[in-house]
């Protein structure tokens, strides 16, 4: 069994796939420079990450395939932290490289690639969805989430679009960083000496004035719309994750 | 804002909800410098009922006061509920507070009917006025459009909301006569043909100066109540074409008559909404607007009403073994459409993959053809399972609805045709 190591950024799987053409080997799984190798790993395979190297197999993917395929691709690789995304998006290089058709889904990784782009489109739709925005008395609008895959950076133009002349700040409590628009630009916001980014929720005291009567009138507003007599929380949940409640106003 | 406006909110809402033609989808806004708010194509649900409905935008009247006694509405003259009335102020400013925290991507406004028509109406396109011009708020604006308003209102409405519609409610005239004496199709389909005529002249002046003035641009819609009167499916389905073509609306919506007013003979006992009827005439619409099927070869059965117990497109497959099996090899995209668990997307995902190799059953599986119900449609490599024709369409359909589970109708989710 081949095992490559990497530092688990993207530029260190493009250098792990050049690598892996130059020795003409491919890794059977890969590793973080953190993890534990197995007892009995065979050949294992330090890969440096270059950015001559990464550049060189991104050019040579941007060549090979569409737009939209390049696309899923990052998007797949989103993914890796949760699921193994990085060993999949080698076989799926080394097939591409060796002409493989990118619209071939009957191959099962070309088809893995499309299902885990899927879902982190799925998880930044949900961030389009259940963001909810609490206005402090600065008159900031603040939100806190926790989605599954990195998104928040791929919903910026959205927020920015929608909200262009509020500004917000949407802080992603899973990863601890979050994004601030100043009415001009989003910027990356890192939470120390943020005062208002470290607290997941506002404090008290901080709201703006009609805030609370807003959450009040949004709470009423849910509850009234809702039919009782037809409920059905298993469709709720399958909508509306139970993970994303906790965040959600109208679920508190 | 106080906890007057939330009180207010609270009937109002309450009053609105069963009106079901809540989707913000099919606008398109672009951001504006300046403005709030932009409107996606393809709609977003913001949130989810108890009961599973997607929460999009704010839908709610803007009283519930109402000189009219139509004898399917709880709102009517004669009932003894708690009334409310927003002011045109109030309810602006919840639509913009409401958008500007992610709950809502915008407001659907309708109304009783308080003094007289115009009255009524001046005062919704007073909110989206406000809406557009004090606010600059470039989200989503959906306006009822009160029967009998004049061509004026029905006009500056059309300027500022993205969807209006005139609601038919009951599909025969004389049956709406009946319920609802103070009404006539007369006063929808005037408005109708009027809110048609100015989107076609709007979209022609667009093509020639892209700053014309935008009317109604996610077009119109209308609602049907189902059960409160005695029309068959084949009755609202040929109705629902027949809208399509014409003043082509760009939904028809079908709403199970919630049992209200049972103290009103007119109204059919019921003892609950026809949630599974309403349930079948979405998909059969839904096989109308997407899936190439003609109102009547949906309803080309024996009874004029849509098979409750079989979604309609199965419904018609075992009406029609002569079409089966489709070859997925071959046969083109529209006949495949017509194959049980085959939907738009995988259909177009055959298309595509067969270009670079021949379909097997496990291919087809992967890109989402429901293979329980597809598999005696068909024809594909590999091991197959018999056909229709060897079956035959009555054990077919004894063996289809044979897998033991008892029908419900909220499990029914459209996309799975
Ligand atoms: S006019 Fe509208 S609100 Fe008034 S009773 Fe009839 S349906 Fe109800």
């Amino acid at each position: 069994m081949n095992l490559f190591v990497y530092d688990k950024t993207f530029d260190g799987l493009l250098s792990v796939i050049f690598e892996a053409f130059r020795l003409k080997l491919f890794p059977d799984a890969l590793r973080g420079p953190a993890d534990d190798l197995p007892l009995l790993a065979g050949r294992v395979v330090r890969v440096e990450t270059e950015a001559e190297k990464a550049g060189r197999v991104w050019r040579g993917l941007q060549n090979r395939l569409s737009r939209p395929a390049l696309r899923s691709l990052m998007n797949a690789w989103l993914t890796v932290a949760d699921e193994a995304a990085d060993e999949l998006i080698v076989r799926y290089a080394r097939r591409i490289f060796a002409g493989g058709d990118e619209a071939d889904f009957s191959d099962p990784d070309v088809l893995a690639i499309r299902e885990q782009s899927q879902k982190v489109a799925r998880e930044k739709m949900h961030l389009i969805q259940f963001v909810r925005f609490q206005k402090t008395a600065e008159g900031i609008f603040f939100a806190s989430v926790a989605p599954r895959y990195d998104v928040l950076p791929l919903v910026l133009r959205h927020f920015t679009g929608r909200f262009g002349d509020q500004q917000w700040i949407i802080r992603d409590l899973a990863r601890g960083y979050g994004f601030y628009y100043d009415l001009t630009r989003a910027r990356e916001v890192r939470p120390d000496g943020q005062a208002d980014l470290a607290a997941g929720r506002l404090e008290a005291g901080l709201p703006a004035e009609d805030e609370i009567l807003f959450q009040e009138a949004w709470k009423k507003y849910f509850q009234a719309v809702s039919i009782e007599s037809r409920a059905n929380p298993k469709l709720q949940r399958q909508y509306m994750p139970r993970r994303f409640w906790p965040l959600l106003i109208e679920k508190q | 804002m106080n906890h007057d406006v939330i009180k207010k909110l609270e009937i109002l809402a309450d009053a609105a909800k069963y009106d079901v033609s809540c989707s913000s989808s099919g606008a398109s806004r672009a951001a504006k410098r300046g403005a709030v708010g932009n409107a996606v194509s393809w709609g977003v649900c913001h949130s989810y009922t108890a009961d599973g409905r997607c929460i999009s935008l704010l839908k709610t009247l803007l009283s519930n006061h109402c000189r009219y006694d139509c004898a399917y509405c709880v709102n009517r003259r004669g009932n003894d509920i708690p009334r409310a009335s927003f002011t045109v102020r109030e309810l602006a400013e919840l639509t913009i507070e409401f958008y500007r925290r992610n709950y809502i991507e915008g407001l659907f406004l309708s109304s009783g009917v308080l003094r007289n028509p115009d009255y009524t109406m001046e005062r919704l396109v007073g909110v989206a006025r406000e809406l557009r011009n004090e606010y600059r708020f470039n989200g989503y604006v959906h306006l009822k459009t009160i029967p009998g308003a004049s061509e004026e209102l029905v006009h500056e409405a059309g300027l500022y909301a993205d969807r209006l519609s005139v609601n038919l409610e009951i599909p025969t005239e004389a049956n709406l006569k009946a319920l609802a004496p103070e009404k006539d199709h007369q006063s929808v389909y005037k408005p109708m043909n009027y809110i048609y005529r100015n989107i076609a002249a709007s979209a022609e002046e667009r093509r020639k100066f892209r700053s014309a003035p935008r009317f109604a641009p996610a077009g119109q819609s209308t609602q049907l109540i189902i059960g409160a009167s005695r029309e068959t499916d084949r009755d609202i389905l040929s109705l629902a074409a027949s809208l399509y073509d014409q003043p082509k609306l760009k939904r028809v919506y079908y709403s199970g008559f919630v049992p209200v007013n049972a103290y009103d003979d007119r109204l059919p006992p019921l003892a609950s909404a026809p949630l599974a009827r309403e349930n079948r005439l979405y998909q059969a619409d839904w096989l109308m607007r997407f899936y190439d099927f003609a109102a009547e070869e949906i309803t080309d059965g024996e009874s004029p009403d849509l098979d409750l117990e079989l979604d309609p497109k199965l419904a018609w497959a075992l009406r029609h073994p002569e079409w089966f099996p489709v070859d997925v090899n071959r046969d083109d995209y529209h006949r495949l459409l017509r194959v049980p668990g085959v939907g738009t997307r995988s259909a177009g995902l055959m298309v595509m993959a067969r270009r670079r190799g021949r379909l097997q059953a496990g291919h087809l599986a992967k890109m989402g053809v429901v293979m329980k119900r597809a598999v005696h449609f068909i024809t594909c490599d590999g091991p197959r399972a018999a056909t229709i024709n060897e079956i035959g369409p009555a054990r077919l359909r004894a063996l289809v609805l044979g897998g033991g589970k008892k029908y419900d109708p909220r499990q029914l989710r459209l996309p799975f045709l």
